[in-house]
């Protein structure tokens, strides 16, 4: 794990002071509390906390799927609170990569369909021998025809990281991605994810709750009250683990 | 339980309101007409008794003849029977009353007023006696002298004439006049009101001249000195009559004259309802799909119910509550919404006769079958979904069940298949003319497909979305391969959604072949079997023109033949005994009044015809029988007709004519190429003079050839000046004349169209529905795709295509079901010789697949744009 003791070059991803305030009045609750925070290119990140610490909120919020109350979040150059709604879903078809927990495919679409999606609803041409490599990298193609409902959890996971990957995207979030799988085909999407990082410089910050999940990581940015409160460089799992318990979870 | 049903539905309260519209399109239609119908048969029934409210008795001939379409026509009386009635001492005065008919011109030139359907064109005397005069002068006097006329106000108005102006009228019978206007009449106290029709009164003189009926009144009218009771004064009468003549009292005809208007509005509200009845039918398979939908994405929450203890009753009565909720709804909004449309329509009715002012008639009736309709429709179309929703076991709480994919039977493929079969060997039997009647084999064809139709749908529409959904791919990227796979993800929710429309675009098309294959009929047989020049025609009007006109254009150096056709109805009474009731006193006078003389036998269509020209100018095929034998007292028949009567040449057959009688005529010839295969029996002009009613001694059509040395246009041009004269006649081509007949047929075609385009409508809605529905199921997918970059704009395109491809199914099916239904009558109907042979109107049929495929993209605007607003966020939080 060579990548994990080098500095960051440039930055992938930042946070400026990001503040996101639901609701008004008595009600208000702070999720993200002047946060702020960067994500290095290259770099394999995971934010922990609690429930509620607001790590969910950060993801949404960096990934353009939701907008600040005030303070700012760059995805490489680019400053999120200036784009517009059109511009916003470029962004993410073009420079984000997405993996959730669960419901990641598009069910009538097949696994080659839902890899390519991104790129397709783009409209432009995409770098097939990347799009090969990506497939044979998580292992899918005696799978391509098939729909997600003829696919296991963890193989629907793999199509899901392979299309967050496929087109090259500048950083994928992962929301939880092991959630839902059992422990051994979990740690198969960790590696995957692992290798994506090593092997071709991608930049992923991960959202878990799971210390060994966080262990996978080159760095583990803690929240809690939507603040960051610790970090860690090349946690392993029990050092993790202590740090949550210290955090009260 | 009943908490349950009622937080459960105004929780989904959105949801079955949609569900609901279907239904109150329906209702809504259904109550209007029927408002509507009671609020004109008020207002007809008092303007009726308003007019001959003064009426004590009604002197008139026994002989009638019932129309088809309502209305009827009675033989007229001779005008000495006035004196004989003025001279009984219970009668204080009696009057002769004229009714013909007579157009007033514009300054135009045109007829004002209806030819066709319309209000008719009438032309009255003017009778001196105020108890006896039909409406009341508003401006003005009456007419004194032979060149006066009083027109009503309303057609005064509507041609721009005032007091003093010259008034154009033309008699269909007996020519063009010129007369000054010198008074303004009107029903009602002051004169103001009106029925529609335009009235013209003359001196009795004049009247008689104009309708060409000399010294004959339609009926006399009475009344009574001071003490005699109406009863009394009938009873009186009836002694000076002639036994053909009958008296009855002002009151049994002032109820006689209400039914027969009131028939008139009965038949035209029956044709509504009925587009309402179909629309309701559409509005049902909208809340059978609906209320699936529903069920099946609520499976977890039922599976929660079961599993804490509730019974399967307790969940089918959850879901039939919430339908009775939505139907009790429906049928309340769709009863106010009838009552604004009734109200509307009322007004737009208001400007062609006079209606009495206040809210339109509320009958209970209407308010109990909107309410029923609407209860009812929306309970029976939900109890399916309501038995599906009964049989969920409590374990769909905790399993993960994907929403509404059923696997489709074998049972279904095979009784579907077994159906097409069935009804394709009933086709194919009844139209290769093996069976009797074809159009019973035809029939039951038709139903087999129909319902193979309903069973099939979900089977062939997965694969049909996915072959029409080919395309749209390259059309319109991951959009368009999304439409296609959603179309194609619940056959039988897309099979549903389509069948509603299906109905609507099959009956179109149904009506519009049919329609295509008469219109052709008719022009090809005008074309093919005319060999006359020229056609003077009375411009696709009901009535004919003066017949002075045909005789002056037979004069003309350049026309060589001049044949005329003329129209009137009879019924074949061989056979039959004939009831004249005669002056029955046992029984009250109203009963007797109403008793018509003739029998049941049906009423056969008789055109007239010149012999010694008609089989010069139209080829009627092979005659049987010499032209020159077709004289007084004889008829023509066409072959096939003479065969199925049973009839040769030299048989007897007896018509009865109301003006005419009863009378025996001879088959002198027959023929096998009817013009107007409607129209079978040929009478030559001088036995139509005789027994025809005044009213059709008119010319409809004038066959005319050129003679031998004058050019076509030469004669062409004479003609046109003789016809010139007239507002009612035209020259035209055969081919034009034909293709005129032809669209006679349009206006009703265009009220159907019209009317079918509603359950259209209520299909659209059903589109929208079913894409509302799942658009809410598929929140989170649709969240999903937002997040990895699908833009608004390709998402409302992905709900727009699946719009269309549903919408196209349902419009292929509807025109293959639509298109093979009418090909199979209109080719059972010619072998019966009504036609000869289907006909299909390419354009209209592919306009109309159009327009459908446009509709689709429009019932996919408000759940695109709902789809498209959705909160990304929301929709990927969502559990």
């Amino acid at each position: 794990m060579t990548a994990a003791t080098t500095a960051p070059t440039s930055i992938a991803a930042q946070a400026v002071h990001a503040t996101k305030v639901y609701g008004s009045g008595d009600t208000a609750v702070r999720a993200l509390d002047d946060l702020s925070a960067e994500f290095g290119t290259g770099q394999y990140s995971a934010i922990m906390g609690p429930s509620g610490s607001g790590k969910s909120t950060l993801m949404h919020c960096m990934a353009g799927l939701d907008t600040l109350t005030d303070g700012q979040v760059f995805i490489g150059g680019t400053d999120l609170s200036e784009l517009s709604e059109k511009e916003l879903t470029q962004l993410r078809r073009e420079k984000v990569g997405f993996v959730f927990q669960a419901f990641n495919l598009v069910p009538t679409l097949d696994a080659q369909e839902n890899i390519t999606l991104p790129m397709d609803l783009g409209g432009s041409a995409y770098d097939d021998g990347w799009v090969d490599t990506v497939i044979d990298t998580v292992g899918l193609r005696d799978r391509l025809e098939h729909r997600p409902a003829e696919l296991s959890g963890g193989q629907q996971q793999r199509v899901a990281v392979a299309r967050a990957m496929a087109s090259r995207p500048e950083i994928i979030f992962a929301d939880e991605p092991t959630g839902n799988l059992d422990s051994k085909t979990g740690h198969e999407i960790l590696d995957f994810m692992r290798s994506a990082v090593d092997d071709f410089g991608q930049t992923i910050v991960m959202v878990t709750h799971d210390p060994m999940a966080a262990s996978y990581s080159d760095r583990v940015v803690f929240l809690a009250d939507g603040r960051i409160v610790d970090e860690m460089l090349e946690p392993t799992a029990e050092r993790v683990l202590d740090k949550m318990k210290q955090l009260g979870e | 339980m009943l908490r349950i049903a009622l937080k459960s539905a105004l929780a989904h309260k959105r949801r079955l309101i949609t569900t609901g519209i279907a239904i109150v399109i329906g209702v809504t239609f259904m109550t209007g007409t029927l408002i509507l119908s009671d609020t004109l048969g008020t207002a007809i029934d008092s303007l009726v008794s308003d007019a001959y409210d003064e009426y004590d008795a009604v002197i008139r001939s026994k002989e009638v003849q019932t129309l088809p379409f309502g209305g009827e026509i009675r033989a007229t009386v001779p005008a000495e029977i006035e004196a004989a009635v003025s001279a009984v001492p219970e009668v204080k005065a009696a009057a002769g009353n004229v009714e013909g008919f007579a157009f007033v011109i514009g300054k135009d030139g045109e007829v004002l007023g209806s030819t066709g359907l319309g209000p008719p064109s009438l032309a009255f005397n003017w009778i001196d006696v105020p108890e006896l005069q039909v409406g009341t002068l508003s401006e003005g006097r009456p007419p004194e002298n032979d060149d006066e006329v009083v027109l009503d106000f309303r057609t005064a108005e509507k041609g721009g004439f005032r007091i003093g102006d010259t008034v154009t009228i033309e008699s269909p019978n007996t020519g063009t006049y010129e007369f000054e206007l010198v008074g303004l009449t009107g029903l009602g106290e002051a004169g103001d009101e009106t029925t529609g029709s335009t009235i013209s009164v003359y001196t009795l003189p004049t009247v008689w001249r104009v309708v060409g009926q000399p010294n004959k009144f339609q009926y006399i009218s009475a009344v009574g000195t001071g003490g005699a009771s109406q009863e009394e004064v009938v009873e009186a009468i009836t002694p000076v009559l002639p036994p053909d003549l009958e008296a009855i009292t002002g009151a049994a005809y002032v109820k006689e004259q209400q039914e027969l208007f009131g028939q008139f509005v009965g038949l035209i509200t029956t044709f509504i309802l009925v587009f309402g009845i179909i629309a309701v039918f559409v509005g049902a398979f909208i809340i059978y799909n609906s209320f699936s939908i529903i069920i099946a994405q609520r499976t977890r929450e039922m599976g929660l119910l079961r599993a804490v203890g509730a019974g399967r009753g307790q969940i089918l009565g959850s879901v039939v509550i919430e339908a009775v909720l939505v139907g009790l709804a429906a049928g309340i909004v769709g009863l106010v919404s009838g009552i604004g449309i009734a109200f509307a329509l009322k007004s737009l009715m208001g400007s062609f006769f006079t209606l009495p002012p206040g809210p339109p008639t509320i009958t209970p009736d209407s308010v109990l079958v909107a309410i029923l309709v609407g209860l009812l429709v929306t309970v029976v179309s939900a109890l399916i979904p309501a038995r599906r929703a009964a049989k969920i076991t409590p374990i769909a709480a905790i399993t993960e069940v994907e929403v509404d994919s059923s696997s489709l039977s074998r049972g279904r493929k095979v009784f579907g298949t077994a159906l097409v079969v069935t009804g394709g060997l009933s086709l194919y039997l009844g139209l290769s003319d093996t069976l009797g009647n074809p159009l019973t084999a035809v029939g039951i064809g038709a139903a087999c497909f129909f319902i193979a139709f309903a069973v099939l749908g979900p089977v062939i529409a997965a694969p049909m979305s996915r072959v029409l959904g080919k395309p749209l791919p390259a059309l319109a990227g991951v959009s368009g391969r999304l439409a296609r796979e959603n179309a194609a993800r619940n056959p039988k929710r897309t099979a549903a959604t389509a069948a509603a429309l299906t109905i609507g675009v099959a009956l179109i098309s149904v009506i519009a072949v049919m329609a295509a294959s008469f219109k052709a009929d008719i022009v090809d047989s005008t074309t093919n079997q005319m060999t006359a020049d020229y056609v003077v025609s009375s411009g696709g009007s009901f009535f004919g023109f003066n017949p002075a006109i045909s005789e002056e254009i037979a004069g003309l150096d350049s026309v060589g033949i001049a044949s005329p056709l003329r129209y009137t109805g009879a019924q074949i009474t061989t056979g039959i005994g004939m009831e004249v009731p005669e002056g029955d006193t046992d029984q009250p006078l109203s009963e007797q009044s109403g008793e018509p003389t003739a029998v049941d036998a049906p009423l056969e269509f008789l055109q007239g015809i010149d012999p010694e020209t008609y089989f010069e100018v139209v080829d009627a095929g092979e005659l049987v029988g010499d032209p020159g034998s077709l004289t007084d007292g004889k008829f023509a028949l066409a072959e096939a007709r003479a065969e199925e009567e049973g009839l040769e040449i030299g048989d007897k057959v007896e018509f009865y004519f109301v003006e005419g009688g009863r009378v025996e005529l001879e088959l002198a010839l027959t023929y096998s190429e009817p013009l107007d295969p409607t129209t079978v029996y040929y009478l030559p002009l001088s036995s139509f003079e005789k027994y025809a009613s005044p009213q059709f001694r008119n010319d409809f059509a004038l066959l005319v050839t050129s003679a031998g040395g004058s050019t076509r246009a030469e004669t062409k041009a004479d003609v046109e000046e003789v016809v010139a004269v007239s507002p009612m006649a035209e020259v035209k081509d055969p081919a034009d004349w034909g293709e005129e007949q032809a669209a006679m047929l349009n206006g009703l075609l265009g009220v159907i169209y019209l009317l079918l385009l509603l359950a259209v409508g209520v299909a659209l809605i059903g589109i929208v529905n079913t894409l509302t529905l799942s658009i809410f199921e598929r929140t989170r997918e649709l969240g999903l795709l937002r997040a990895v970059g699908m833009s608004r704009a390709q998402l409302r395109t992905a709900v727009r295509w699946e719009s269309v491809i549903m919408a196209v199914i349902g419009t292929l099916i509807g025109l293959v079901i639509g298109i093979g239904l009418a090909l199979a009558i209109t080719t059972a109907l010619s072998l019966q010789d009504f036609l000869s042979g289907p006909s299909l109107p390419v354009v209209q049929l592919v306009v109309v697949s159009i327009l459908a495929g446009l509709a689709g993209v429009a019932a996919s605007i408000w759940p695109a744009g709902r789809a498209a607003r959705l909160n990304v966020l929301d929709a990927i939080a969502m559990e």
